[in-house]
Protein backbone atom coordinates (compact mmCIF):
# COMPACT_ATOMS: atom_id res chain seq x y z
CA UNK A 1 0.00 0.00 0.00
CA UNK A 2 1.38 3.38 -0.90
CA UNK A 3 2.02 5.94 1.83
CA UNK A 4 -0.68 8.25 0.51
CA UNK A 5 -3.31 5.53 0.49
CA UNK A 6 -2.38 4.46 4.01
CA UNK A 7 -2.59 8.07 5.15
CA UNK A 8 -6.09 8.25 3.73
CA UNK A 9 -7.33 4.86 4.96
CA UNK A 10 -5.89 4.77 8.47
CA UNK A 11 -8.31 7.35 9.95
CA UNK A 12 -11.24 5.15 8.93
CA UNK A 13 -10.67 2.44 11.56
CA UNK A 14 -7.09 2.25 12.80
CA UNK A 15 -6.80 5.88 13.80
CA UNK A 16 -10.44 6.82 13.80
CA UNK A 17 -10.84 10.28 15.33
CA UNK A 18 -13.90 9.30 17.35
CA UNK A 19 -13.25 5.76 18.48
CA UNK A 20 -9.49 5.97 19.00
CA UNK A 21 -8.81 9.60 19.82
CA UNK A 22 -12.30 10.18 21.33
CA UNK A 23 -12.52 13.58 19.63
CA UNK A 24 -15.71 15.29 18.53
CA UNK A 25 -18.07 13.02 20.48
CA UNK A 26 -20.20 15.96 21.61
CA UNK A 27 -21.64 16.48 18.15
CA UNK A 28 -21.58 12.73 17.56
CA UNK A 29 -24.21 12.23 20.20
CA UNK A 30 -26.22 15.37 19.49
CA UNK A 31 -26.98 14.89 15.80
CA UNK A 32 -27.36 11.11 15.55
CA UNK A 33 -31.03 10.75 16.41
CA UNK A 34 -31.70 10.38 12.69
CA UNK A 35 -29.70 9.37 9.64
CA UNK A 36 -30.58 12.57 7.75
CA UNK A 37 -29.07 14.88 10.35
CA UNK A 38 -26.09 12.56 10.85
CA UNK A 39 -25.36 12.52 7.12
CA UNK A 40 -25.72 16.30 6.78
CA UNK A 41 -23.47 16.89 9.75
CA UNK A 42 -20.92 14.42 8.36
CA UNK A 43 -20.91 16.17 5.00
CA UNK A 44 -20.58 19.61 6.62
CA UNK A 45 -17.72 18.52 8.84
CA UNK A 46 -15.87 16.71 6.06
CA UNK A 47 -16.14 19.75 3.79
CA UNK A 48 -14.92 22.13 6.50
CA UNK A 49 -12.11 19.78 7.49
CA UNK A 50 -10.83 19.34 3.92
CA UNK A 51 -10.98 23.06 3.13
CA UNK A 52 -9.43 24.17 6.41
CA UNK A 53 -6.63 21.57 6.14
CA UNK A 54 -5.84 22.74 2.61
CA UNK A 55 -5.85 26.46 3.44
CA UNK A 56 -3.93 26.13 6.69
CA UNK A 57 -1.37 23.88 5.03
CA UNK A 58 -0.85 26.38 2.22
CA UNK A 59 -0.33 29.16 4.77
CA UNK A 60 1.78 27.10 7.16
CA UNK A 61 5.06 28.85 6.36
CA UNK A 62 3.56 32.33 6.66
CA UNK A 63 1.90 31.93 10.04
CA UNK A 64 3.87 33.33 12.97
CA UNK A 65 4.08 30.53 15.52
CA UNK A 66 2.77 32.69 18.40
CA UNK A 67 -0.58 33.50 16.81
CA UNK A 68 -1.12 30.37 14.74
CA UNK A 69 -4.09 29.16 16.83
CA UNK A 70 -5.94 32.44 16.34
CA UNK A 71 -5.36 32.29 12.61
CA UNK A 72 -6.44 28.64 12.41
CA UNK A 73 -9.64 29.35 14.34
CA UNK A 74 -10.38 32.36 12.14
CA UNK A 75 -10.02 30.28 8.98
CA UNK A 76 -12.11 27.44 10.39
CA UNK A 77 -14.80 29.83 11.66
CA UNK A 78 -15.09 31.52 8.26
CA UNK A 79 -15.52 28.16 6.56
CA UNK A 80 -18.11 27.06 9.11
CA UNK A 81 -20.11 30.24 8.60
CA UNK A 82 -20.10 29.66 4.85
CA UNK A 83 -21.19 26.03 5.33
CA UNK A 84 -23.94 27.08 7.71
CA UNK A 85 -25.22 29.70 5.26
CA UNK A 86 -25.19 27.20 2.37
CA UNK A 87 -27.22 24.79 4.49
CA UNK A 88 -29.69 27.52 5.44
CA UNK A 89 -30.05 28.50 1.78
CA UNK A 90 -30.51 25.06 0.23
CA UNK A 91 -31.63 22.78 3.07
CA UNK A 92 -33.45 24.99 5.52
CA UNK A 93 -35.45 22.21 7.20
CA UNK A 94 -32.39 20.13 7.98
CA UNK A 95 -30.44 23.19 9.01
CA UNK A 96 -33.17 23.96 11.54
CA UNK A 97 -33.00 20.43 12.93
CA UNK A 98 -29.23 20.63 13.27
CA UNK A 99 -29.74 23.96 15.06
CA UNK A 100 -26.53 25.12 16.63
CA UNK A 101 -24.41 22.08 15.92
CA UNK A 102 -23.17 23.13 12.51
CA UNK A 103 -21.90 26.42 13.92
CA UNK A 104 -20.28 24.45 16.73
CA UNK A 105 -18.06 22.68 14.22
CA UNK A 106 -15.70 25.60 14.97
CA UNK A 107 -15.06 24.18 18.40
CA UNK A 108 -14.90 20.58 17.23
CA UNK A 109 -11.53 19.36 18.52
CA UNK A 110 -11.22 17.21 15.44
CA UNK A 111 -10.84 20.16 13.03
CA UNK A 112 -8.30 22.07 15.10
CA UNK A 113 -6.57 18.81 16.02
CA UNK A 114 -5.93 17.90 12.37
CA UNK A 115 -4.80 21.45 11.59
CA UNK A 116 -2.27 21.41 14.41
CA UNK A 117 -1.13 17.81 14.03
CA UNK A 118 -1.04 17.42 10.26
CA UNK A 119 -1.73 20.48 8.13
CA UNK A 120 0.92 22.60 9.87
CA UNK A 121 3.65 20.13 8.90
CA UNK A 122 2.60 18.85 5.48
CA UNK A 123 1.96 20.22 1.99
CA UNK A 124 -1.62 20.98 0.89
CA UNK A 125 -2.20 17.78 -1.16
CA UNK A 126 -1.63 15.28 1.64
CA UNK A 127 -3.35 17.65 4.11
CA UNK A 128 -6.56 17.67 2.08
CA UNK A 129 -6.35 13.88 1.82
CA UNK A 130 -5.84 13.67 5.57
CA UNK A 131 -8.86 15.94 6.08
CA UNK A 132 -10.96 13.75 3.81
CA UNK A 133 -9.84 10.57 5.57
CA UNK A 134 -10.60 11.95 9.01
CA UNK A 135 -13.88 13.43 7.85
CA UNK A 136 -14.92 10.05 6.47
CA UNK A 137 -13.80 8.29 9.66
CA UNK A 138 -15.99 10.70 11.64
CA UNK A 139 -18.86 10.19 9.17
CA UNK A 140 -18.58 6.41 9.39
CA UNK A 141 -19.08 6.41 13.16
CA UNK A 142 -21.84 9.05 12.99
CA UNK A 143 -23.74 7.02 10.41
CA UNK A 144 -23.40 3.76 12.35
CA UNK A 145 -24.65 5.39 15.57
CA UNK A 146 -27.40 7.21 13.64
CA UNK A 147 -28.46 3.96 11.95
CA UNK A 148 -28.90 2.13 15.24
CA UNK A 149 -30.62 5.06 16.97
CA UNK A 150 -33.09 5.88 14.22
CA UNK A 151 -33.90 2.25 13.44
CA UNK A 152 -34.56 1.23 17.05
CA UNK A 153 -35.85 4.60 18.27
CA UNK A 154 -38.35 5.29 15.47
CA UNK A 155 -38.34 2.25 13.20
CA UNK A 156 -37.38 4.46 10.26
CA UNK A 157 -34.25 5.16 8.18
CA UNK A 158 -33.82 8.57 6.51
CA UNK A 159 -37.43 9.16 7.55
CA UNK A 160 -38.78 6.16 5.61
CA UNK A 161 -40.55 3.48 7.60
CA UNK A 162 -38.52 0.27 7.76
CA UNK A 163 -40.14 -1.46 10.73
CA UNK A 164 -43.90 -0.91 10.85
CA UNK A 165 -44.57 0.67 14.25
CA UNK A 166 -47.48 -0.12 16.54
CA UNK A 167 -48.98 3.32 15.95
CA UNK A 168 -49.48 2.58 12.25
CA UNK A 169 -50.76 -0.95 12.82
CA UNK A 170 -47.44 -2.79 12.69
CA UNK A 171 -45.66 -4.88 15.30
CA UNK A 172 -42.69 -2.69 16.19
CA UNK A 173 -42.67 -0.84 19.52
CA UNK A 174 -40.08 1.98 19.24
CA UNK A 175 -37.41 2.04 21.94
CA UNK A 176 -37.66 5.57 23.31
CA UNK A 177 -34.34 5.35 25.11
CA UNK A 178 -32.55 5.37 21.74
CA UNK A 179 -33.63 8.96 21.14
CA UNK A 180 -32.11 10.14 24.41
CA UNK A 181 -28.51 11.28 24.63
CA UNK A 182 -27.24 8.42 26.88
CA UNK A 183 -27.96 5.84 24.19
CA UNK A 184 -25.41 7.50 21.89
CA UNK A 185 -22.80 7.04 24.59
CA UNK A 186 -23.74 3.40 25.04
CA UNK A 187 -23.63 2.68 21.32
CA UNK A 188 -20.33 4.54 20.97
CA UNK A 189 -18.93 2.62 23.93
CA UNK A 190 -20.03 -0.73 22.53
CA UNK A 191 -18.58 0.25 19.14
CA UNK A 192 -15.22 1.16 20.70
CA UNK A 193 -15.29 -2.13 22.61
CA UNK A 194 -15.97 -4.08 19.40
CA UNK A 195 -13.22 -2.28 17.46
CA UNK A 196 -10.69 -2.83 20.23
CA UNK A 197 -11.61 -6.49 20.47
CA UNK A 198 -11.00 -6.74 16.73
CA UNK A 199 -7.82 -4.57 16.76
CA UNK A 200 -6.11 -5.24 20.11
CA UNK A 201 -3.36 -2.73 19.20
CA UNK A 202 -5.82 0.06 20.13
CA UNK A 203 -6.29 -1.20 23.69
CA UNK A 204 -4.80 1.23 26.19
CA UNK A 205 -2.58 0.16 29.04
CA UNK A 206 -4.53 -0.52 32.23
CA UNK A 207 -3.77 2.43 34.51
CA UNK A 208 -5.43 0.94 37.56
CA UNK A 209 -4.90 -2.83 37.62
CA UNK A 210 -6.76 -4.71 40.32
CA UNK A 211 -4.53 -6.18 42.99
CA UNK A 212 -4.63 -9.95 43.39
CA UNK A 213 -7.95 -11.10 44.78
CA UNK A 214 -7.83 -12.14 48.42
CA UNK A 215 -9.69 -15.41 48.88
CA UNK A 216 -11.62 -15.61 52.17
CA UNK B 1 -18.78 -15.63 60.57
CA UNK B 2 -17.64 -18.98 59.19
CA UNK B 3 -15.42 -17.75 56.40
CA UNK B 4 -15.07 -21.09 54.59
CA UNK B 5 -18.81 -21.34 54.06
CA UNK B 6 -19.57 -17.74 53.12
CA UNK B 7 -18.24 -17.49 49.62
CA UNK B 8 -19.87 -15.13 47.11
CA UNK B 9 -21.61 -18.17 45.64
CA UNK B 10 -23.28 -19.04 48.97
CA UNK B 11 -24.63 -15.51 49.19
CA UNK B 12 -25.74 -15.73 45.57
CA UNK B 13 -27.60 -19.01 46.05
CA UNK B 14 -29.29 -17.67 49.19
CA UNK B 15 -30.45 -14.63 47.20
CA UNK B 16 -31.85 -16.92 44.52
CA UNK B 17 -33.60 -19.06 47.14
CA UNK B 18 -35.09 -15.92 48.67
CA UNK B 19 -36.37 -14.93 45.24
CA UNK B 20 -38.14 -18.24 44.55
CA UNK B 21 -41.36 -17.40 46.44
CA UNK B 22 -41.58 -14.14 44.47
CA UNK B 23 -41.38 -16.18 41.26
CA UNK B 24 -44.30 -18.29 42.50
CA UNK B 25 -46.25 -15.13 43.34
CA UNK B 26 -45.55 -13.91 39.81
CA UNK B 27 -47.14 -17.12 38.46
CA UNK B 28 -50.06 -16.56 40.81
CA UNK B 29 -50.58 -12.93 39.74
CA UNK B 30 -49.87 -13.01 36.01
CA UNK B 31 -50.38 -16.66 35.09
CA UNK B 32 -48.41 -18.49 32.44
CA UNK B 33 -47.42 -15.23 30.72
CA UNK B 34 -45.48 -14.13 33.77
CA UNK B 35 -43.68 -17.47 34.00
CA UNK B 36 -42.81 -17.40 30.30
CA UNK B 37 -41.37 -13.93 30.73
CA UNK B 38 -39.28 -15.08 33.67
CA UNK B 39 -37.99 -18.07 31.69
CA UNK B 40 -37.05 -15.79 28.79
CA UNK B 41 -35.21 -13.40 31.13
CA UNK B 42 -33.39 -16.29 32.81
CA UNK B 43 -32.37 -17.71 29.42
CA UNK B 44 -30.99 -14.35 28.27
CA UNK B 45 -29.02 -13.84 31.49
CA UNK B 46 -27.65 -17.39 31.32
CA UNK B 47 -26.61 -16.94 27.69
CA UNK B 48 -24.61 -13.78 28.52
CA UNK B 49 -23.04 -15.45 31.55
CA UNK B 50 -21.88 -18.38 29.42
CA UNK B 51 -20.63 -16.10 26.64
CA UNK B 52 -18.58 -14.03 29.07
CA UNK B 53 -17.32 -17.17 30.84
CA UNK B 54 -16.10 -18.69 27.59
CA UNK B 55 -14.68 -15.56 25.93
CA UNK B 56 -13.43 -13.41 28.79
CA UNK B 57 -13.20 -15.78 31.75
CA UNK B 58 -15.73 -13.87 33.87
CA UNK B 59 -16.99 -16.15 36.64
CA UNK B 60 -20.73 -16.82 36.33
CA UNK B 61 -22.72 -15.88 39.43
CA UNK B 62 -25.99 -17.45 40.61
CA UNK B 63 -27.15 -14.03 41.89
CA UNK B 64 -27.60 -12.91 38.28
CA UNK B 65 -30.90 -14.80 38.31
CA UNK B 66 -32.17 -11.90 40.45
CA UNK B 67 -31.70 -9.59 37.43
CA UNK B 68 -34.10 -11.78 35.46
CA UNK B 69 -36.54 -11.99 38.36
CA UNK B 70 -36.53 -8.22 38.89
CA UNK B 71 -37.37 -7.51 35.25
CA UNK B 72 -40.07 -10.21 35.17
CA UNK B 73 -41.73 -8.92 38.35
CA UNK B 74 -41.56 -5.15 37.77
CA UNK B 75 -41.72 -4.66 33.96
CA UNK B 76 -45.09 -3.72 32.44
CA UNK B 77 -47.10 -6.50 30.82
CA UNK B 78 -47.54 -4.99 27.35
CA UNK B 79 -43.80 -4.71 26.65
CA UNK B 80 -42.78 -6.83 23.69
CA UNK B 81 -40.56 -9.81 24.39
CA UNK B 82 -37.64 -8.61 22.24
CA UNK B 83 -37.55 -5.40 24.24
CA UNK B 84 -37.47 -7.36 27.48
CA UNK B 85 -34.65 -9.47 26.10
CA UNK B 86 -32.78 -6.31 25.05
CA UNK B 87 -33.29 -4.68 28.44
CA UNK B 88 -32.13 -7.78 30.31
CA UNK B 89 -29.08 -8.01 28.02
CA UNK B 90 -28.32 -4.36 28.70
CA UNK B 91 -28.61 -4.82 32.47
CA UNK B 92 -26.59 -8.04 32.53
CA UNK B 93 -23.79 -6.81 30.25
CA UNK B 94 -23.49 -3.05 30.93
CA UNK B 95 -24.66 -3.28 34.53
CA UNK B 96 -22.58 -6.25 35.61
CA UNK B 97 -20.48 -8.34 33.26
CA UNK B 98 -18.27 -5.64 31.73
CA UNK B 99 -17.00 -4.79 35.20
CA UNK B 100 -15.70 -8.33 35.57
CA UNK B 101 -18.70 -10.10 37.03
CA UNK B 102 -20.99 -9.98 40.04
CA UNK B 103 -19.35 -8.21 42.98
CA UNK B 104 -17.48 -5.65 40.90
CA UNK B 105 -20.50 -3.82 39.53
CA UNK B 106 -21.57 -0.61 41.25
CA UNK B 107 -25.29 -0.68 40.41
CA UNK B 108 -27.72 -3.52 40.71
CA UNK B 109 -28.01 -4.97 37.15
CA UNK B 110 -31.76 -5.45 37.66
CA UNK B 111 -32.16 -1.73 38.26
CA UNK B 112 -30.11 -0.93 35.15
CA UNK B 113 -32.32 -3.19 33.02
CA UNK B 114 -35.51 -1.74 34.46
CA UNK B 115 -34.33 1.85 34.01
CA UNK B 116 -33.59 1.02 30.36
CA UNK B 117 -37.14 -0.32 29.92
CA UNK B 118 -38.69 2.57 31.77
CA UNK B 119 -36.86 5.20 29.70
CA UNK B 120 -37.75 3.31 26.54
CA UNK B 121 -41.45 3.33 27.20
CA UNK B 122 -42.30 6.48 29.14
CA UNK B 123 -45.99 5.95 28.49
CA UNK B 124 -46.23 2.24 29.30
CA UNK B 125 -48.38 1.41 32.28
CA UNK B 126 -46.14 -0.15 34.89
CA UNK B 127 -48.49 -2.28 36.98
CA UNK B 128 -47.59 -2.35 40.64
CA UNK B 129 -47.79 -5.75 42.33
CA UNK B 130 -49.83 -6.00 45.49
CA UNK B 131 -49.81 -8.00 48.69
CA UNK B 132 -49.12 -11.42 47.10
CA UNK B 133 -45.60 -10.46 46.11
CA UNK B 134 -45.05 -8.64 49.40
CA UNK B 135 -45.86 -11.80 51.39
CA UNK B 136 -43.72 -13.88 49.04
CA UNK B 137 -40.72 -11.63 49.59
CA UNK B 138 -41.06 -11.78 53.38
CA UNK B 139 -39.68 -15.28 54.22
CA UNK B 140 -36.57 -14.85 52.06
CA UNK B 141 -36.00 -11.41 53.55
CA UNK B 142 -36.20 -12.82 57.07
CA UNK B 143 -33.69 -15.58 56.32
CA UNK B 144 -31.30 -13.08 54.73
CA UNK B 145 -31.70 -10.68 57.66
CA UNK B 146 -30.88 -13.48 60.13
CA UNK B 147 -27.83 -14.56 58.13
CA UNK B 148 -26.67 -10.97 57.84
CA UNK B 149 -26.80 -10.74 54.05
CA UNK B 150 -29.40 -7.97 54.08
CA UNK B 151 -28.26 -4.86 55.92
CA UNK B 152 -31.00 -4.05 58.46
CA UNK B 153 -30.17 -0.36 58.37
CA UNK B 154 -30.84 0.04 54.64
CA UNK B 155 -34.23 -1.65 54.92
CA UNK B 156 -35.20 0.27 58.04
CA UNK B 157 -34.17 3.60 56.56
CA UNK B 158 -35.97 2.83 53.28
CA UNK B 159 -39.17 1.84 55.10
CA UNK B 160 -39.08 4.81 57.44
CA UNK B 161 -38.43 7.28 54.63
CA UNK B 162 -41.25 5.77 52.55
CA UNK B 163 -43.65 6.02 55.49
CA UNK B 164 -42.73 9.52 56.58
CA UNK B 165 -42.56 11.03 53.10
CA UNK B 166 -45.84 9.46 51.98
CA UNK B 167 -47.59 10.71 55.11
CA UNK B 168 -46.22 14.19 54.51
CA UNK B 169 -47.56 14.16 50.94
CA UNK B 170 -50.72 12.15 51.68
CA UNK B 171 -49.87 9.24 49.38
CA UNK B 172 -50.27 6.32 51.81
CA UNK B 173 -52.99 4.62 49.77
CA UNK B 174 -51.00 4.59 46.53
CA UNK B 175 -48.08 3.28 48.53
CA UNK B 176 -50.07 0.42 50.11
CA UNK B 177 -51.54 -0.64 46.78
CA UNK B 178 -47.97 -1.13 45.51
CA UNK B 179 -46.70 -2.96 48.59
CA UNK B 180 -45.48 -5.92 46.51
CA UNK B 181 -43.34 -3.84 44.18
CA UNK B 182 -41.91 -1.79 47.03
CA UNK B 183 -41.13 -4.83 49.19
CA UNK B 184 -39.43 -6.51 46.24
CA UNK B 185 -37.47 -3.35 45.43
CA UNK B 186 -36.44 -2.94 49.06
CA UNK B 187 -35.11 -6.47 49.48
CA UNK B 188 -33.61 -7.20 46.05
CA UNK B 189 -32.73 -3.79 44.60
CA UNK B 190 -32.16 -1.19 47.35
CA UNK B 191 -30.38 -3.59 49.71
CA UNK B 192 -28.48 -5.38 46.94
CA UNK B 193 -25.42 -6.80 48.76
CA UNK B 194 -23.07 -5.49 46.05
CA UNK B 195 -24.55 -2.11 45.17
CA UNK B 196 -25.76 -0.88 48.57
CA UNK B 197 -23.64 1.44 50.68
CA UNK B 198 -21.07 -0.33 52.82
CA UNK B 199 -20.59 1.91 55.87
CA UNK B 200 -23.11 1.89 58.77
CA UNK B 201 -23.93 5.58 58.39
CA UNK B 202 -23.85 5.38 54.60
CA UNK B 203 -26.48 2.61 54.69
CA UNK B 204 -28.94 4.76 56.63
CA UNK B 205 -28.40 7.66 54.25
CA UNK B 206 -28.71 5.55 51.10
CA UNK B 207 -31.87 3.77 52.30
CA UNK B 208 -33.50 7.03 53.34
CA UNK B 209 -32.53 8.67 50.05
CA UNK B 210 -34.08 5.81 48.06
CA UNK B 211 -37.29 5.92 50.09
CA UNK B 212 -37.73 9.70 49.99
CA UNK B 213 -36.98 9.84 46.26
CA UNK B 214 -39.47 7.05 45.58
CA UNK B 215 -42.30 9.03 47.17
CA UNK B 216 -41.18 12.27 45.54
CA UNK B 217 -41.10 10.69 42.05
CA UNK B 218 -44.42 8.92 42.69
CA UNK B 219 -46.14 12.29 42.40
CA UNK B 220 -45.24 12.37 38.71
CA UNK B 221 -45.27 8.75 37.54
CA UNK B 222 -46.33 5.20 38.42
CA UNK B 223 -44.97 3.61 41.59
CA UNK B 224 -42.74 0.96 39.91
CA UNK B 225 -41.10 3.56 37.68
CA UNK B 226 -40.61 5.88 40.64
CA UNK B 227 -39.10 3.03 42.67
CA UNK B 228 -36.71 2.08 39.84
CA UNK B 229 -35.40 5.62 39.36
CA UNK B 230 -35.16 6.25 43.09
CA UNK B 231 -33.08 3.11 43.55
CA UNK B 232 -30.94 4.02 40.53
CA UNK B 233 -30.20 7.50 41.88
CA UNK B 234 -29.61 6.30 45.44
CA UNK B 235 -27.30 3.58 44.09
CA UNK B 236 -25.32 6.13 42.10
CA UNK B 237 -24.85 8.18 45.25
CA UNK B 238 -23.97 5.19 47.47
CA UNK B 239 -20.17 5.34 46.85
CA UNK B 240 -20.15 9.10 47.47
CA UNK B 241 -22.17 8.66 50.66
CA UNK B 242 -19.70 6.00 51.81
CA UNK B 243 -16.79 8.28 51.05
CA UNK B 244 -18.41 11.04 53.11
CA UNK B 245 -19.12 8.66 55.99
CA UNK B 246 -15.51 7.47 56.04
CA UNK B 247 -14.18 11.04 55.88
CA UNK B 248 -16.45 12.08 58.76
CA UNK B 249 -15.32 9.07 60.78
CA UNK B 250 -11.66 9.89 60.19
CA UNK B 251 -12.22 13.53 61.11
CA UNK B 252 -13.87 12.47 64.39
CA UNK B 253 -11.00 10.13 65.19
CA UNK B 254 -8.47 12.83 64.44
CA UNK B 255 -10.28 15.27 66.70
CA UNK B 256 -10.37 12.70 69.49
CA UNK B 257 -6.89 11.22 69.17
CA UNK B 258 -4.94 14.15 67.82
CA UNK B 259 -2.81 14.02 64.69
CA UNK B 260 -1.81 10.40 64.61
Amino acid sequence: MSRRLRQFLSPLIDENPITLQILGICSALAVTTSMTTALTMSAALTAVLMASSGIISALRRHMPKQIRLILQITIIASLVIVTDLILQAYAFEISKRLSIFVSLVVTNCLVLGRAEAFAMHNPPGPSILDGLGNGLGYSLILLIVGFVRELLGRGTLFGFEVLASVDTGGWFQPLGVMLLAPSAFFILGLLIWAIRAWRPAQVEENEYPLSARVEG
Amino acid sequence: MIRGLWTPDTVGWLLVAAGLPAAVALWFDQGVDGVLRLVLCLAVVAAWQILFRVNLGVAPAPASAITALAVAVVAPIEVQLWQIALAVSFGAVIGELIFGGWGRNFLSPGVVALAFLSLSMPNAAFVASGANVAWAVLPGALVMLLTGILPVSVLAAYGAALGLASMALGLEITLLAASGTLAFAAVFLVADPVAAAATPVGRWVQGALAGALTVLLMTGTSVPQAAVFAVLLAGLFAPLVDQGAIAAHLARRRARNGRA
